[in-house]
């Protein structure tokens, strides 16, 4: 007989992404190519973050009221029922979203034989990569080492005591004797990734692994569905979309992080990616709807984790940078690497920010609010960038795509083809991995590289931006001349 | 055609490669397991520089003596010897060994009375030494009437053919690997050998391949030579991918077979990797009272596997993250818990002034359990 608490969990895992899908369908209203697998993508990834921030602020409103159970899951339900009738009122008074932004015209030739046929053949390899990674997350129990050193440990404990228990540093954990509070190592950590864990678990009434566990399974699909939609509306055909859903899919340390579910990596690679292909797609077109997709997945990003807000400046820059022209784009990271430079012969600087705190810039110290302070020093070592990206089989041949596609994208950026999108994407690109290099070749955090705790993780945040990067360059590159299309924008 | 035969040219010129750096390339050196590595794990004897000495069997007339190992890969180590001393006919002499194919399972081996004289085995035909080796010792079966002394163990390298070659260029392909409890950052554990890792070998034929065939394509469109290099491209990822999931597969299969009887509603943690750390947990929550006293957990390495799994299993108790040293008298209150897990040698409980101490703190406790060898509990007093 099937456990009450399912029925609790299908939709503590459902209504979330029907409200902001139905929200998302008002900004999208007018059936076009990808359209779908966007909103359903995008709205699964939103969906779920809200619902962290919902059940956060009803914690804080319940304790406010000094009421018990703050992190019961009915009154999120309750609100999710209101944005449903809201999104409903919104429908029948006919509001609609006016888009200036230049569409693509619609593929009119119909796929070949053989693209039918391929399309088919990346149709089952995707099926049996996300039917396997489904039943390895439903029978494995909670496996991989973070995963229940940290960020379960605090959903277990707010799902059973279903209530917000602060949890503070170890020291300070043991000057509290009233026991009120809990204590992890990682206490920083954002909770949003515990409370995506937590929710289901809330839902089905009692703490439960596989309950746990199974968001993370949507959020590969979502990944998929989002990259596939952006792929559609950016104007590639159904074949070139799926393949590079096979390509990103493939990705072995991608696929791990699904079937050993449970870290927070995949959430934030998953933010970060979505919101960079809406980013590419505003740079391209100026669509308004894609910068607002944009920006609120790159606040996602740094709600899951701190390394989410340095991606998250990292995309914000590139908004002004798809504005400049190719005299600007070359002189800013001159600018930027002058004033480095100035800022290392005068010492550093130092500042102290209302709000934020201070920041450090200086020859032996990076300070900044929010992400943390890393000593400077060069004491890097190439030995497990090669072990890791192209001896270990864990991204195919994602690394050696990439030089390949940089190169292509210069020669292109050189030629002045590909519009202000592969102007963005080499920068945030350059700067990404320039943000990878300094991390792991001048800062302590290059012991983490070398024990490869560390490496991959991070390089699986850029890589579904880097895969959606390489399709921008492939498209601009080919003009997808097999439908006979040519880019909107070259 | 011209794809083809690049596709093809690649192929061979890359196998040859391969194989010419399998076959003349560095080889691996013995590993020799000396006594000061060795464990005693059953009976009674003791280490000496240049011996173990097993004076007295253990449970079952069995001394079982065993070594941790840096993973050596079973398939480039074809023998094994041993030096040991004082074994009479009648006793049994096993081999033990743990390889990451099964993590959970100890293989053994009866030795036959030649292999016990000759003080060495082969292990090339045997099916279950595969994989990475994490364990290894032996087992004497019987009462002792006089000592053993067990000098070293060694393993010895395979001597290198050019079929064991091929077989390890093309192991990595088929051979399995489960899933690991490590950080799932490390992905999988390829031995230290450039040339037989699939990555590198599908990187190899990519460029050999796409060269030639630019060689060859001299006059052939821009187009159409990209839509071939793109291919071949694809072509190599579509290998890769094919490798990684037979794994998958085969992981799920292992998965299913530990797992999938559970329904879902009742799966808990994993229990076959730590069992007796569930068994530990067990024992000590039912002196927990009450449910809500915060729980300091002191052990040597808190960021050790075994402390870390007891801390989880204990939720939604309010255990501490684990530290090493006692915490100051003044920051705990009576009915605070001391959980000590494999702690720091300096630690001592005084039964008779009922106080836990190390070098530097003193906490009066009453003693609640102690699991002999892995744990015990104590219950701060009022001070």
């Amino acid at each position: 007989m099937m456990h009450a608490g399912w029925v609790g969990v299908g939709a503590a895992l459902s209504l979330p992404w029907v409200v902001a899908i139905l929200w998302l369908r008002l900004l999208f209203p007018t059936p076009m190519p990808g359209r779908w697998p966007l909103l359903l993508g995008y709205g699964y990834v939103l969906g779920l973050l809200v619902t962290t921030l919902i059940l956060r602020l009803q914690a804080a409103l319940f304790s406010a009221l000094s009421l018990d159970a703050a992190l019961q899951w009915w009154p999120s339900i309750v609100v999710f029922g209101c944005l449903i009738l809201g999104v409903l009122k919104f429908q029948r008074s006919g509001w609609t979203v006016t888009n200036s932004a230049p569409r693509r015209p619609p593929l009119s030739v119909q796929p070949a034989w053989w693209q039918r046929l391929l399309i088919a053949l990346l149709l089952v390899l995707l099926s049996i990569r996300l039917l396997g990674l489904a039943l390895e997350v439903w029978w494995l129990p909670l496996y991989p080492w973070d995963a229940w050193t940290t960020w379960a440990v605090r959903a277990q404990i707010w799902a059973h005591s279903q209530t917000l228990v602060p949890f503070v540093g170890p020291e300070t954990w043991l000057a509290e004797p009233s026991g009120q509070s809990h204590s992890i190592l990682a206490w920083r950590y954002p909770p949003a990734v515990s409370l995506i864990a937590a929710w289901p678990a809330l839902a089905f009434g009692d703490w439960n692994e596989t309950v746990a566990n199974l968001p993370w399974i949507g959020c590969a699909l979502a990944l998929a569905l989002g990259l596939y939609g952006q792929a559609r509306l950016w104007g590639v055909s159904p074949l070139t979309g799926l393949l590079f859903v096979w390509l990103l899919l493939s990705l072995p340390m991608l696929g791990t992080h699904v079937a050993l579910a449970g870290y927070a990596d995949l959430w934030l690679a998953t933010s970060l990616g979505l919101s960079f292909f809406a980013l590419m797609h505003w740079t391209q077109r100026g669509d308004w709807r894609q910068v607002l997709l944009a920006i609120l997945l790159a606040l996602g990003c740094a709600l899951i984790k701190r390394e989410g807000l340095v991606w998250m400046l990292l995309l914000l820059a590139i908004i002004p940078a798809a504005r400049l022209g190719r005299g600007w784009l070359l002189l800013t990271p001159t600018t930027a690497i002058a004033a480095a430079l100035a800022i290392w012969l005068a010492g550093g600087i130092q500042l102290s920010l209302p709000m934020l705190g201070q920041i450090v810039l200086g020859p032996d110290r990076l300070q900044l609010p929010g992400i943390g302070t890393f000593e400077l020093q060069s004491n890097g070592s190439w030995e497990p960038v090669i072990r890791y990206l192209f001896i270990n089989n864990n991204w195919h041949l994602l690394p050696l795509l990439v030089p390949i596609a940089w190169v292509a994208a210069t020669i292109l950026l050189a030629r002045d083809m590909g519009g202000p999108a592969l102007r963005a994407g080499l920068l945030w690109t350059t700067m990404a991995l320039f943000a990878v290099y300094l991390l792991f070749f001048w800062t302590s955090a290059s012991q983490w590289a070398e024990r490869g705790s560390s490496i991959n993780r991070i390089l699986l945040h850029l890589a579904p931006a880097l895969m959606f990067w390489v399709l921008t360059i492939w498209y601009t590159a080919t003009a997808d001349r097999e439908n006979g299309n040519q880019p909107a924008d070259a | 055609m011209r794809a083809l035969s690049a596709a093809f040219i690649g192929l061979l010129l890359t196998f040859t490669v391969l194989l010419l750096v399998e076959l003349r390339g560095p080889g691996f050196p013995p590993v020799t397991i000396t006594p000061d590595q060795l464990q005693l794990r059953q009976g009674k004897g003791e280490a000496a520089s240049d011996r173990l000495m097993i004076r007295q069997e253990g449970a079952n007339d069995t001394s079982i003596v065993l070594a941790r190992l840096p993973a050596i890969e079973a398939h480039r180590y074809g023998r094994l010897q041993w030096q040991l001393d004082g074994l009479t006919d009648d006793q049994d002499l096993k081999l033990l060994w743990v390889s990451n194919q099964a993590p959970q399972q100890i293989r053994t081996l009866l030795l036959t009375d030649a292999q016990k004289q000759q003080g060495a085995v082969d292990l090339t035909t045997n099916v279950d030494w595969t994989g990475q080796i994490s364990l290894i010792g032996i087992a004497v079966g019987g009462a002792l009437s006089q000592p053993l002394a067990l000098m070293q163990i060694s393993l010895i390298p395979a001597p290198r053919t050019v079929a064991g070659s091929v077989r390890n260029l093309l192991r990595p392909w088929y051979e399995r690997e489960p899933w690991s409890m490590r950080s799932i950052n490390y992905r999988e554990h390829p031995e230290n050998q450039w040339q037989t890792s699939p990555l590198m070998q599908a990187t190899l034929w990519l460029v050999i391949s796409v060269g030639t065939f630019l060689i060859l394509s001299i006059n052939v469109s821009g187009q159409a030579r990209r839509t071939v290099l793109v291919a071949l491209l694809l072509l190599a990822w579509l290998g890769l991918d094919a490798q990684w999931q037979w794994q998958l597969l085969t992981r799920l299969q292992a998965t299913h077979e530990r797992h999938g009887d559970t329904p879902p509603g009742m799966r808990g943690p994993i229990t076959d990797v730590d069992d007796w750390v569930a068994d530990l947990v067990g024992g000590v929550r039912k002196y927990l009272r009450p449910k809500d006293a915060r729980i300091v957990l002191v052990t040597k390495d808190p960021a050790d596997h075994v402390p870390l799994r007891v801390r989880y299993r204990l939720l939604p108790l309010n255990v501490s993250p684990g530290q090493t040293r006692l915490p100051d008298a003044s920051r705990m209150q009576a009915g605070d818990y001391l959980l000590l897990i494999q702690p720091p040698p300096d630690i001592r409980y005084r039964p008779d002034i009922r106080v836990l101490g190390d070098e530097t703190h003193q906490v009066p406790v009453e003693s609640v359990a102690v699991m002999r060898g892995m744990a015990a509990l104590y219950r701060v007093r009022a001070q």
